[in-house]
């Protein structure tokens, strides 16, 4: 578990490090990392109100401290294909507002160091949203551009 | 080309020029009636000085020299040495929509090009300037002559004024001092001085701003206007004001996005003060004491204090309905002058406040409005004569409030809409069944002008006919929670009448419930609830209807139009939308409440049928249905199949 620190935990960081901080969660079988900074809540998936005559990949609505956000499968979003049910929501702050995702669980926060981060090799797929990826003890890591996910939703 | 350090004065440059461009424009048309109205030419060359110098420091060249060719004329107008014609007004009006072209050009970061032509035409009118009147000037020769001044004639005022201050006191001819004074305070200067006024216009503004700057930190409601104007007064006693002071709006701009913040935490806040007072009362039923009595008026005034709060920050986006008027002047002077009729426009209740959002997304529906009324409305003078009414036609735009909506009525009194005329282009373009036409009311019949596609003339041309549909003014105002009506009479002429909630951001909506699912439907359009078991439902054509009155009333299913499992009908509701009546099926009802509206995010846009969702005191999401949009979905799907 070398790779995998509880949250919060800042002490261990040297200075002049370039480090990076991810949430990393399963989707499926696969691993894939979110940016930390772009992360504002994790909880439950509680009371996802349905929205009827939006998109598939449109989960809902809920109410995050009185604040009305959107959800999203991002499996659906990514192609992946439903098998294993979500259980937590991720909510992110995008480059067009707060939105959430499903995830299916969530495995830690990583910290990655600039080398360690390999750019995608992949082509298909989802790749297109993939930034970078990295081995860690869990195994392949794909790191999302959460901002470019996004943007496709906006432009849809 | 804006590099990134210029963004921002950019963008100050952009909102401050529009200001200008409109007061200009505004100004200009005044000037059409009242061409030698000095207030109304210095504010104009203010304007007009304003605008050059900001793009010049931003190197804008297009608008510069569009600019300076327009104030040159500005400034002879101002300084008398050339006549106000209509010749002038056109080519100073097109400069205003060549600037305001250029800047949303500029904005999209693309190049503009000086348009040679309009400013060769602006510079020509500037020179080609008929001379100063000429028995002003004899005036002068006159009283130089008869003082034996003969060699003065002719030459600069500065030149004469030396020369009389040569002489004794006494010596010094009166009448000749009081006529070069009468001179020189209406601007008669040479082109030399030309530039010293300039300058004087730049101080001038400087001290301007500075003074309301001060007055702000005073909080004195004092017009931005009264300024220069006092400074004029003493010379320009004589000459009645006419144009009316502009209410003095002390502008703070504050981004939307912090307002629309404020506004949710303030909504987060009712919403947390009902749940608190709530709580109270199931508290204060169980215990009493003194203690309770103090907390129940700290309480109370917490609840009076969120009740102001929420009314002082939904003010914040309140906007007079002059805003929106102030844009129609110019849109019914060229488009009467392009038609050949004679048009008045009348407004009443400028100062009837509406939300920003509203104010600025009625525009184009109100344009579209305007055109239609002058198109098809007004008739052509002779045609009016005719019939026995004033040659010119009159528009009045009105905007006033009633119970708790904003009311804005466009009036002609033109011809009238003629229904039959609508009977048959609805047939003709195939909108409406005949059997379906013979069953619709006047007024159903009438709201047919609104479908998309819809025109009553052939020549839909330049006028009206410019992308935008009447369709699109249902829409906008269905989007706002609005309602529109239309009454109509021959010959008399035709009454638009659109209302609009107080404010955008609470409206009074029933909640209802479906398979306990909850939903809010806005009650301004509800017009009554019918239990379900006493409703009369038939199918008719393939379709369900409610029979209400002797009145067919087409039913949705609201359970499977929202892709719920269809729950009995426990109650329908039967609502105004658009132009006819709509009936819904629910399950439940749990009667009325006021409910703020969040808007859902940019990410997932507008969604027809849903217009928004809200948070209940519980927490729970509620969704708010936008009947209007459902009805447009059910309509189309229908037409698909």
């Amino acid at each position: 578990m070398s790779g995998i620190v509880p949250t919060g935990d800042k002490g261990l960081l040297h200075r002049g490090d370039k480090v990076e901080e991810f949430l990393s969660l399963m989707l499926e079988d696969e691993i894939v990392g979110i940016p930390l900074k772009k992360i504002l809540t994790i909880s439950k998936t509680l009371d996802i109100v349905k929205v009827p005559f939006t998109p598939d990949y449109m989960e809902g609505i809920i109410n995050l401290r009185g604040e009305i956000i959107p959800i999203f499968s991002l499996k659906n979003l990514l192609g992946l294909i439903e098998t294993k049910e979500t259980s937590r929501i991720v909510t992110l702050d995008t480059n067009h507002g707060k939105a959430g995702v499903l995830v299916d669980t969530i495995i830690g926060v990583i910290r990655l160091e600039e080398n360690q981060l390999e750019p995608n090799p992949m082509v298909g797929r989802y790749s297109a949203y993939v930034r970078n990826v990295a081995h860690i003890e869990e195994g392949l890591i794909s790191i999302l551009d959460i901002d470019k996910i996004f943007d496709t939703i906006v432009e849809h | 080309m804006i590099n990134d350090d210029m963004r921002e004065i950019f963008n100050e440059f952009v909102v401050e020029a529009s200001e200008n461009l409109d007061k200009l424009e505004q100004d200009l048309l005044e000037l059409e009636n009242d061409p030698e109205n000095e207030e109304i030419l210095n504010s104009a060359f203010r304007a007009m000085h304003t605008l050059k110098g900001g793009a010049g420091f931003l190197g804008l060249d297009a608008i510069v020299e569009v600019a300076h060719a327009a104030e040159d004329i500005l400034g002879k107008l101002r300084e008398k040495s050339l006549r106000f014609s209509a010749d002038i007004n056109d080519a100073i009006l097109s400069a205003i929509d060549f600037i305001r072209e250029a800047i949303s050009k500029y904005e999209e970061g693309e190049e503009v090009e000086t348009p040679t032509e309009l400013v060769e035409k602006l510079r020509s009118l500037a020179s080609g300037s008929t001379p100063a009147p000429s028995d002003e000037v004899s005036s002068l020769d006159k009283l130089l002559d008869e003082y034996g001044f003969s060699h003065l004639k002719g030459k600069p005022i500065e030149e004469v004024l030396e020369e009389l201050i040569l002489l004794p006191p006494d010596e010094r001819p009166d009448e000749l001092i009081s006529e070069l004074d009468k001179l020189i305070s209406t601007g008669e200067v040479s082109e030399q001085e030309y530039k010293e006024k300039e300058l004087e216009a730049d101080i001038k503004m400087i001290e301007m701003s500075k003074e309301e700057e001060e007055q702000e930190k005073r909080g004195e409601a004092q017009a931005k206007e009264e300024q220069p104007k006092e400074q004029k007064e003493h010379k320009k006693a004589e000459k009645p004001e006419k144009k009316e002071k502009q209410a003095g709006e002390k502008v703070l701009r504050i981004d939307v996005d912090k307002i629309e913040a404020l506004m949710n935490l303030v909504g987060e806040l009712v919403l947390e003060r009902n749940r608190l007072v709530r709580g109270f009362q199931k508290i204060s039923q169980e215990c009493v004491s003194k203690d309770m009595d103090e907390f129940e008026t700290i309480l109370s005034s917490i609840d009076r204090i969120v009740g102001d709060l929420q009314l002082a920050v939904m003010k914040t986006r309140m906007q007079p309905v002059k805003r929106l008027f102030q844009k129609f002047p110019r849109v019914v002077r060229d488009l009467s002058k392009m038609l050949g009729k004679e048009v008045e426009l009348v407004t009443e209740g400028e100062d009837v406040e509406m939300d920003k959002t509203i104010i600025e997304k009625l525009e184009e529906p109100m344009i579209h409005l305007i055109r239609n009324a002058i198109d098809h409305g007004i008739e052509p003078a002779e045609e009016r004569e005719r019939l026995g009414k004033p040659r010119k036609g009159t528009i009045l735009l009105k905007a006033y409030y009633q119970g708790d909506r904003i009311f804005v009525e466009i009036v002609d009194d033109g011809r009238g809409i003629d229904v039959d005329k609508v009977k048959l282009k609805a047939l003709e373009k195939g909108i409406v069944s005949r059997e379906r036409l013979d069953k619709m009311s006047k007024k159903e019949t009438l709201f047919l002008i609104f479908h998309p596609g819809f025109s009553t003339r052939e020549d839909v041309s330049e006028v009206s006919g410019r992308g935008v549909g009447m369709d699109v003014v249902i829409t906008t105002v269905s989007n706002f929670r609005g309602t529109i009506d239309i009454e109509t009479e021959k010959n008399k002429g035709t009454k638009i009448l659109m209302s609009f909630p107080l404010t955008i951001g609470i409206i009074r909506s029933l909640l209802v419930s479906i398979k306990d699912r909850f939903y809010a439907i806005p009650i301004y359009s509800v017009l009554e609830i019918i239990q379900g078991e006493d409703a009369e439902i038939k199918t008719l054509s393939g379709k369900e209807v409610l029979l209400l009155r002797e009145q067919t009333i087409p039913l949705f299913r609201l359970g499977s139009i929202l892709g719920v499992e269809e729950g009995s009908i426990g109650y329908i509701i039967v609502a105004q939308v658009g132009g006819q009546r709509a009936a819904f099926t629910v399950e439940e009802l749990y009667g009325d409440e006021e409910i703020v509206v969040k808007p859902f995010s940019k990410i997932v846009g507008d969604i027809q049928g849903i217009s928004g969702a809200t948070i209940t005191g519980e927490g729970k999401v509620v969704l708010i249905l936008d009947l209007e949009g459902i009805l447009k979905r059910e309509t189309n799907s229908a037409a698909i199949i």
